[in-house]
C-alpha cells in the first residue's frame, strides 16, 4: 500500500481538479495513472460503505447537497463520490444523431440548438472504456443484470404495445462480482448509496486507485471558491474554504472544473476578474445559459397483482425503442423508458390526498413504475446565474436556478407519458398515475459550459478545454452540447477518460 | 411556510410545553386534518401525532410558523361556517378542498407525507418491507418471484 501523497500549496506543478464524482473522480484517477500529480478538491466528506444505511432521510443528511439554492431544484451530492453516490446506474450510450443535434433537427425556434464538436465515432473507443472501468452489465463478457419484479412487468408491457428493444443491460451495477467489487443483492435502496458497492461510485473505485498510484492527494470538506489567473490570462490557483472556513490557495498547473454544472457556474461566474469581467472562460456570454435537464417524468401504475417494486435494484432496465428521432410523433429526438422502482414514500409523490391516497398507498405492493428520460434542446434563457443580493456563510452569492420545459420537450412528454400509460393498461392496470403535473428533473444537469466548434457558440472546445484559456478545463455534464436522451453519467465517465488522454498528451509535448 | 417541509424528517424532540387550551383545540384540528389527508383506517391516532410531532415543536419557537398554522385553521373554519374539527366529515373534506392550492395546505401535505410514509408501522400497513442490508438483499427474498403475468 502506498501512502497518499501531500502536495504543498505552492506545488504548482499539480493539476488541480475540483469535484471527485462521475467526472473529477474519473479524470483525476486517469492522470494519476499516467503519472501526472493531482490534487482533488471535493466540497463534502468521505463516508466508508459503514456509513451507508437504508434510510432515505439520514443518508441525504449524510451526503446530500443542501447549500442555499434559488429556483429550478437539483437533487445532487456533496460527498466524496459525488452524486456516484446517489445515482442509479442507468448507462445508455447516446446515438449517432444526437451527437448532430442541429443538423438533424434543423433549426428550432426558441433554442440555441448545435451539433457537438466531435462524433460518436470518436468517443466509442471511450465509451468502451468507461463500461469497462465501470463493469456495466451486457459489456465486456458480464451477463444482463437480473431481472426484478417490476422490470418483468415493463417487460411484459411492453411487448404488449408491440416495443421490441427491451433490455436489462447498461446498468454500471455488477451483475456479478467484478473488479473487486461484490455482485447485486438487490437490497433496492441505490439513491441512497450501495452499502456493498455494487454499484460504480467514484468514492471506492477511481479515489483510492488514484491514491495507490502516488500521484494523488485527495482534500475533504475543501470548498473551492475562486481560480485565480496571472497577467496572461492563464489560470494559476484555486483558492477553497477548508473545514475550519479557513481559505487556502492551492497552486495549480492546470485547473479542471467538475462541480455538477450548478457549482460549476458559479465557480466560474465567481472568478470574474478585470481581465474576463463577466466571469472566467466567458467571452462568449454563454456561460451558464443552455442549461438542460431532459425530460424526466414519471408514470406509475397499481397492478393486477403484487409486484413488490421495492425489491431489488431501482433502475436496471430499459425500453429503447422510442429512443430515435422520428418526426412522425411531432417532436424532434427521442426517449427512454427507464425502469423505476419506488418505496414507500417515492410511491406517495403520486398519491395526491385524502381517499385517492388511500387507495394508492394501501395498493403499495402492487404498484409497478417507469422514468421517462428525454432529449431537452438548449434554450438561451434557462440558465444559472448568481443572486444579486443573497449570500451564503462565506459570504458569496448563491446560485439562482431558472429553467422551463421547451415546446419540444413538452410534446414529448404528452407522448411518453401516453405511451407509459398504455403499457400498464395492457396489463390491465387499474390506476395509473403520472408525474407531469408537477415539475420534474434536477437529476441530470447539463450544458453551462457547452462544447462548440465556433468560440463564440459556447465556453469549451472539443475536449472540454475553456475557448478562452488553455490550461483551465471543463470536466462533468457542463460541456454537452445537447443533451441528447440518454442519462449524462457514461457519457461524463467517457469524456473525462478522454480529457485525461489530451491533457497528458499536451503535457508530454510541452504545451499546457 | 414552505421550508418547514423538511422538520418531519429531522429528529423529534422529546416532550412539548403544556400549551393553551385553544392550543389544545388546534393541535385536535391539525390531527385531524392529517389524518384526512392520508387517511389509512388501519392507523391509530398515535401514528398521525408522531408525524406531526416535530411541526408542532418547531412551532412552539417559532412565532410565525405557529401563526401561520393558526390562520390555516382559521381558514378551514371559516369555510366550514364554523368549527371546521367538530363539522361534518363531508364539511370537512369540502373545506379542505377549497383551500389546496393554499401554502397552508401544500406545508401539511407535505409534512405529513413524508413522515407518515417513512413510518414502519405505516409500511407493515400497506406492504412494503423496507430495508433490506441486514437480510442480504432481497436477492433470495423474492425480487424476480412475479407469478401472474402473462406467460411468454
Amino acid at each position: 500500500m502506498i501512502a497518499p501523497r501531500q502536495y504543498d500549496l505552492s506545488d504548482d506543478r499539480v493539476v488541480v481538479v475540483i469535484g471527485s464524482g462521475a467526472g473529477g473522480g474519473t479524470l483525476a484517477n486517469e492522470l494519476a495513472r499516467k503519472g501526472i500529480d493531482v490534487v482533488c478538491l471535493e466540497a463534502g466528506g468521505r463516508l466508508t460503505l459503514a456509513d451507508v444505511v437504508n434510510d432515505a432521510p439520514l443518508m441525504d443528511e449524510r451526503m446530500g447537497w443542501h447549500d442555499e439554492r434559488r429556483g429550478a431544484g437539483v437533487w445532487l451530492c456533496k460527498t466524496v463520490g459525488g452524486t456516484t453516490m446517489r445515482w442509479s446506474g442507468v448507462c445508455p450510450r447516446f446515438l449517432a444523431h444526437e451527437f448532430r443535434a442541429r443538423t438533424t433537427y434543423g433549426a428550432m425556434d426558441d433554442t440555441t440548438l448545435i451539433d457537438w464538436p466531435l462524433t460518436l465515432e470518436e468517443l466509442e473507443p471511450y465509451y468502451d472504456k468507461a463500461e469497462a472501468k465501470m463493469g456495466v452489465s451486457g459489456t465486456n463478457g458480464l451477463p444482463p443484470s437480473a431481472e426484478n419484479n417490476n422490470f418483468k412487468v415493463l417487460k411484459a408491457g411492453a411487448r404488449g404495445i408491440g416495443y421490441t428493444d427491451i433490455t436489462t443491460s447498461h446498468i454500471a451495477i455488477n451483475p456479478v462480482p467484478y473488479d473487486g467489487r461484490p455482485g447485486c443483492q438487490q437490497i433496492g435502496f441505490c439513491n441512497q448509496g450501495c452499502a456493498i458497492g455494487a454499484k460504480w461510485s467514484t468514492l471506492y473505485t477511481e479515489i483510492p486507485k488514484a491514491e495507490q498510484t502516488g500521484h494523488f492527494e485527495l482534500r475533504t470538506n475543501a470548498m473551492a471558491i475562486r481560480i485565480n489567473h496571472d497577467e496572461r490570462g492563464q489560470v494559476v490557483s484555486v483558492v477553497y474554504a477548508d473545514q475550519d472556513g479557513i481559505l487556502r490557495e492551492q497552486k495549480a498547473r492546470a485547473v479542471c472544473v467538475a462541480c455538477n454544472v450548478v457549482e460549476t457556474t458559479r465557480l466560474l461566474l465567481l472568478s470574474e476578474s478585470s481581465l474576463f469581467p463577466d466571469g472566467l472562460a466567458n467571452s462568449s456570454g454563454h456561460l451558464g445559459k443552455n442549461y438542460m435537464r431532459h425530460l424526466a417524468e414519471g408514470v406509475r401504475a397499481v397492478m393486477p397483482g403484487p409486484v413488490n417494486q421495492h425489491r431489488g435494484a431501482r433502475q436496471a432496465g430499459f425500453i429503447r425503442d422510442e429512443h430515435t428521432h422520428d418526426p412522425v410523433r411531432g417532436f424532434a429526438g427521442g426517449y427512454l423508458m427507464e425502469l423505476s422502482g419506488a418505496s414507500a414514500a417515492s410511491f406517495s409523490r403520486y398519491a395526491g390526498w385524502g381517499g385517492d391516497a388511500q387507495r394508492w398507498m394501501e395498493n403499495f405492493s402492487y404498484g409497478a413504475g417507469l422514468f421517462l428520460c428525454g432529449e431537452d434542446p438548449p434554450q438561451e434563457n434557462n440558465r444559472i446565474s448568481l443572486h444579486p443580493t443573497d449570500k451564503d456563510e462565506l459570504g458569496l452569492p448563491i446560485p439562482v436556478l431558472e429553467y422551463s420545459h421547451h415546446p419540444n420537450t413538452k410534446t414529448m412528454m404528452r407522448h411518453a407519458v401516453a405511451q407509459g400509460r398504455e403499457l400498464y393498461s395492457a396489463l390491465g392496470a387499474t390506476d395509473i398515475r403520472d408525474s407531469s403535473n408537477r415539475p420534474g428533473g434536477g437529476c441530470h444537469n447539463m450544458g453551462v459550459a457547452r462544447m462548440s466548434t465556433d468560440p463564440s457558440d459556447g465556453v469549451t472546445d472539443r475536449w472540454g478545454q475553456a475557448h478562452d484559456i488553455p490550461n483551465l478545463f471543463i470536466s462533468d455534464g457542463s460541456v454537452f452540447s445537447t443533451s441528447g436522451a440518454p442519462n449524462p453519467t457514461l457519457t461524463i465517465v467517457a469524456l473525462a477518460i478522454r480529457q485525461a488522454d489530451y491533457i497528458a498528451e499536451r503535457m508530454a509535448r510541452g504545451t499546457l | 411556510m414552505a421550508s418547514v417541509a423538511s422538520v418531519a424528517i429531522v429528529a423529534t424532540l422529546p416532550g412539548c410545553s403544556p400549551g393553551t387550551r385553544r392550543d389544545e383545540v388546534e393541535r385536535r384540528a391539525l390531527l385531524r386534518m392529517a389524518r384526512l389527508l392520508y387517511p389509512h383506517d388501519g392507523l391509530d391516532d398515535g401514528i398521525y401525532r408522531d408525524v406531526l410531532q416535530p411541526l408542532l415543536v418547531r412551532a412552539d419557537g417559532d412565532g410565525a410558523l405557529a401563526a401561520d398554522l393558526r390562520a390555516g385553521i382559521e381558514m378551514l373554519d371559516r369555510e366550514a361556517d364554523g368549527s371546521w374539527r367538530t363539522a361534518s366529515p363531508d364539511r370537512q373534506l369540502e373545506a379542505l378542498d377549497n383551500i389546496q392550492e393554499s401554502a397552508f395546505f401544500e406545508t401539511m401535505r407535505d409534512v405529513v407525507q413524508q413522515a407518515l410514509y417513512e413510518h414502519p408501522t405505516v409500511w407493515e400497513l400497506i406492504g412494503y418491507e423496507g430495508p433490506s442490508i441486514q437480510y442480504g438483499g432481497y436477492l433470495h427474498r423474492g425480487f424476480d418471484d412475479i407469478d401472474w403475468l402473462p406467460v411468454e
